[in-house]
């Protein structure tokens, strides 16, 4: 039973489109007028968003359109919009799918959701406010997900008496912005959402403009003719089929070109080549399948196939490596490091990845490039990544369904970015796990930061465990796993069996030396503040660890100083002999010889000391 | 009118289905909600579909409320002798013993105990990780703002103003222990295709949705089904026979039927083309409260 299902045979297509742009340019007010001018409404909604206007809204018995699309309580109660909101109509020509994105900066993620699927993009933008830093960062966004068709709606024309001179002033500074963007066949549009100019039919106030309506444009925009197509079999296997007669199948989705009975297909990234012996969808077989159709393969020979494997007619625009440059938005909380290690789900693979590289951050102010070490959620950027095994990548521009993927954190398992593959590097660098053992360079891989002892050694008062404090949260704020180890936490537990005879004070430091040692191995940095008096146990704590590992810090105050102080009383009672041994009145302070820093906490402020040690340690840090 | 809409349908079908294999290829101990309504039935074939010749490999989940309409319960007999599906039935025992039914109680009652909560208690029970449900976006407007792909909470809560990112077609399907996802492979199709695809592929669904002369009586200006004897009549309510059939259904005391003489689909779909209202203006449980269903889905609703 063979059955010929051909996809292109009807006129009657489908376009998926979003709207977007900043907040309050109207993006919602604009959808729901058209929806309800064109009767798209039915009676039962229509009740309900008056109902819904009256309740949110001070202007009695005027209808507010944004509740069409803005259906959840927050988003009414807020009057913004939270999340995509999806809405399908259709006419005697077209069906359409429509994505209303939020604006706020803050949901970026929800509209590039919105987004990654969409034909084409309607950038709204209010003329009297102009260009915006959203309208910029959704143009760039559209730029990077490659929607191959843009209208920049320029609405509330109504507000500046529907001026054909500041339309085009905007539509001028527009192009500027284009300039360093990568978009094509874009559209201009006046507008007023609220008063329904150009929106179903044109308007009478703005004769000046020539073009379609919102409408007509929408029905009119010819998507055929941009589908660039390559004839290139890409099938991804999503599932392998085991049949009653232990036969196997192989299921997925057409990504582009087509397959035939009989044809020879390549299995990436094995490299083995094999006969299709049949094509099926449901009960038909097939000779031929088509790009988007969901079916199941099987082949001559029994071969070795897993989820993930790609069935291809061509390896041109194919390469098996590890490594690679992608374009990135990043949508977590949690910031971006260099050197930490994701789930990375590309096709039907899920492989784990590490960030190698930020290359570039793209600032959505100015569109240009700049420096970065870590990635803020909704930042932009350029990394290398590495996979911790080869597998076949296709770039992004070549075929949007296998060149893109996201990155997937291990522990909460949130989505953390969306990466467009932007360049494949064929040379593969190998810095996975090249022996099974977990050590302090893979635990700081993970970490994406080194792990070093910070030792602060001085008298008592003179500041090191405010110092160790404060750098502590700065450090901490950059996301860089911390501990402190000080009198405090050490000589009320692990320590409380000693005294402070000289004998007592060494063992004291040798176990918080080698305690130190434990922690930084497991990877932790590690800021010890001990007053360590004799050079000899600096020494040996020094000698514990690699070199550059063990960093001292010399918190430089004279005697005469904290003495002056005073906080805790310890010097009045030690020169009334309360104490015994105490360091500077009748034990010795051995002043360091060569510590990597000195501070003096008596000559300058303690944020400034702070800020000192962060800007010389932090770069010692990077992996 | 058949062949124009060919290709689209074709589409959707695709899409389903590569939703549908995605979730088995990830999922441990996936399940169907079957509610035995159109959208259900359409959902099941899909799957059929999507796993042919082998046998739909997870069972079909249906949350019994006993106050389904007797047409339903014979058509789901029918259909589980049909394609030989590994059907569970869940009632909520409780509610049943208290004697929660749609007549004395609050709809929002009703339903809380004898869905949502019976739903919550079935997922519970066998620790389901991938629930598919037939939910449409176009039928609602807090649905027509969900993932394709919603995560649940450990109370099989929805939090609409923290989804998670849905890129392209690439499903990030990891989730953390007491997280549930919920998953909806026709979130893009509208009524209409439903109808169109029950045409062309002749699928099996329940007679209520065809017109015929039925018992009904007038309640608050909806049209209700006498479908058994736990319907009491009020003392100005009697019965009257209409040519009637349901666009949606649910719990029969909760479910209104339109006038209407469409008795076969193509005739259904003329109908739709023309209604002025939507489908889910016969949903009584939908305007309870306003926002009703987001709130519902908050709850643990599907």
């Amino acid at each position: 039973m063979n059955k010929k299902i051909n996809f292109n045979q009807t006129k009657k297509d489908i376009l998926k489109f979003i709207t977007c742009g900043s907040v309050d340019d109207g993006k919602s007010t604009l959808l729901g007028r058209m929806l309800y001018e064109k009767k798209f409404i039915f009676l039962d909604q229509l009740s309900e968003i008056k109902n819904a206007s009256n309740k949110y809204s001070s202007h009695n018995n005027n209808i507010d359109y944004s509740y069409l699309l803005d259906g959840l309580l927050s988003e009414r109660e807020q009057k913004i919009t939270i999340d995509v909101a999806y809405r399908y109509f259709e006419t005697e020509n077209r069906k359409f799918i429509l994505a209303d994105t939020p604006g706020h900066e803050q949901y970026t993620r929800n509209m590039v959701t919105g987004a990654s699927n969409a034909e084409l993009a309607i950038i709204l933008l209010d003329v009297k406010k102009g260009i915006k830093e959203q309208t910029k960062r959704h143009s760039l966004i559209c730029s990077l997900l490659n929607i191959p068709n843009i209208l920049l709606a320029v609405n509330k024309m109504d507000l500046i008496g529907y001026s054909k001179k500041r339309y085009e002033n905007i539509i001028e500074q527009y192009k500027r912005v284009l300039k360093k963007l990568d978009l094509s066949n874009i559209s201009y549009m006046p507008l007023s959402a609220l008063n329904g100019d150009n929106i179903v039919k044109n308007s009478k106030k703005m004769p000046w403009y020539k073009g379609p309506c919102l409408f007509d444009f929408l029905e009119k925009i010819d998507l055929q003719s941009q589908i660039k197509t390559s004839n290139n079999f890409y099938f991804p296997v999503q599932l392998v089929q085991t049949l009653k007669n232990n036969k196997r199948k192989y299921l997925g989705t057409v990504k582009s070109g087509t397959v035939r009975e009989g044809e020879v297909l390549e299995i990436l990234p094995s490299g083995v080549f094999n006969t299709v012996k049949k094509i099926s969808m449901y009960k038909n077989n097939l000779k031929l399948a088509n790009k988007n159709m969901s079916i199941s393969i099987s082949f001559k020979k029994e071969t070795d196939i897993s989820r993930g494997d790609i069935l291809t007619s061509s390896k041109k625009l194919i390469t098996v490596t590890d490594r690679f440059i992608a374009k990135i938005i990043w949508m977590d909380k949690v910031s971006a490091f260099i050197g930490r290690i994701y789930n990375l789900k590309i096709g039907h693979s899920i492989v784990t990845a590490q960030i190698v590289k930020i290359i570039n951050k793209i600032n959505t102010k100015s569109l240009s490039f700049e420096k970065a070490n870590t990635l803020k959620m909704n930042d932009i950027a350029i990394i290398e990544v590495t996979l911790e095994k080869k597998i076949p990548l296709v770039k992004f521009k070549d075929n949007k369904d296998l060149g893109s993927f996201i990155l997937i954190d291990k522990i909460t398992n949130n989505t953390l970015a969306a990466g467009m593959l932007e360049n494949i590097i064929k040379v593969s660098k190998n810095v996975f796990y090249s022996d099974s053992k977990i050590t302090q360079k893979r635990r700081n891989i993970l970490n994406g930061h080194k792990s070093k002892v910070i030792w602060f050694t001085g008298l008592s008062g003179a500041g090191k465990s405010t110092l160790a404090k404060g750098l502590e949260n700065k450090l901490y704020k950059k996301g860089i796993r911390t501990y402190i180890l000080d009198g405090d936490n050490l000589r009320t537990g692990i320590n409380s069996d000693l005294g402070f005879s000289e004998e007592a004070r060494v063992e004291n430091i040798r176990r918080a030396a080698e305690i130190s040692k434990l922690m930084v191995e497991s990877g932790i940095v590690v800021l010890a503040a001990f007053i360590s008096p004799y050079q000899a146990e600096r020494n040996l704590a020094r000698n514990l660890f690699k070199k550059g590992d063990f960093i001292e810090v010399f918190v430089k105050a004279s005697l005469e100083y904290v003495e002056k102080r005073d906080v805790k009383g310890l010097y009045a009672r030690a020169r009334k002999g309360e104490i015994k041994n105490f360091t500077g009145i009748d034990s010795p302070y051995e002043i360091p010889s060569k510590p990597e820093f000195i501070i003096n906490t008596d000559k300058e402020k303690i944020e400034t000391s702070i800020n000192n040690i962060y800007k010389a340690l932090i770069f010692k840090l990077e992996i | 009118m058949r062949k124009e809409n060919q290709a689209y349908l074709d589409s959707l079908e695709a899409e389903s289905i590569y939703i549908i294999r995605e979730t088995i290829a990830e999922a441990k101990n996936p399940v169907m909600l079957y509610s035995l309504g159109k959208d259900s039935s359409v959902l099941l074939h899909l799957a059929i579909k999507a796993f042919y010749p082998n046998k739909v490999p997870f069972p079909v989940l249906h949350i019994d409320t006993n106050w389904k309409f007797s047409e339903m319960y014979k058509f789901r007999n029918f259909i589980k002798k049909k394609f030989n599906l590994e059907l569970l039935v869940y009632k909520n025992i409780k509610g049943i013993t208290k004697n929660i039914n749609p007549f004395d109680y609050a709809s929002d009652i009703y339903t809380d105990v004898m869905k949502t909560q019976a739903l919550r208690e079935a997922l519970d029970k066998y620790k389901f990780d991938f629930s598919f449900g037939g939910a449409r976006r176009d039928e609602e407007k807090s649905r027509a703002k969900e993932r394709v792909f919603s995560v649940r909470n450990n109370k099989h809560s929805w939090d609409p103003k923290d989804q998670r990112p849905e890129l392209w077609n690439l499903y990030n399907l990891q989730i953390k222990d007491n997280q549930s996802f919920r998953v909806f492979p026709l979130s893009n199709w509208t009524e209409i295709d439903i109808w169109q695809y029950i045409l062309r592929e002749k699928i099996d669904i329940v007679k209520l949705y065809f017109s015929k002369k039925r018992p009904v009586v007038i309640r608050n200006d909806k049209i209700i089904l006498i479908d058994d004897n736990r319907i009491k009549l009020k003392d100005n309510e009697k019965i009257l026979y209409k040519n009637v059939r349901f666009r949606t259904l649910g719990c029969y005391p909760l479910s209104s039927g339109i006038i209407s003489n469409a008795n076969t689909v193509k005739k259904i779909i003329n109908e739709i083309k023309l209604s002025e209202n939507s489908e889910r203006a016969g949903r009584l449980i939908d305007h309870d409260q306003s926002s009703s269903m987001e709130i519902k889905k908050l709850q643990g609703y599907f």
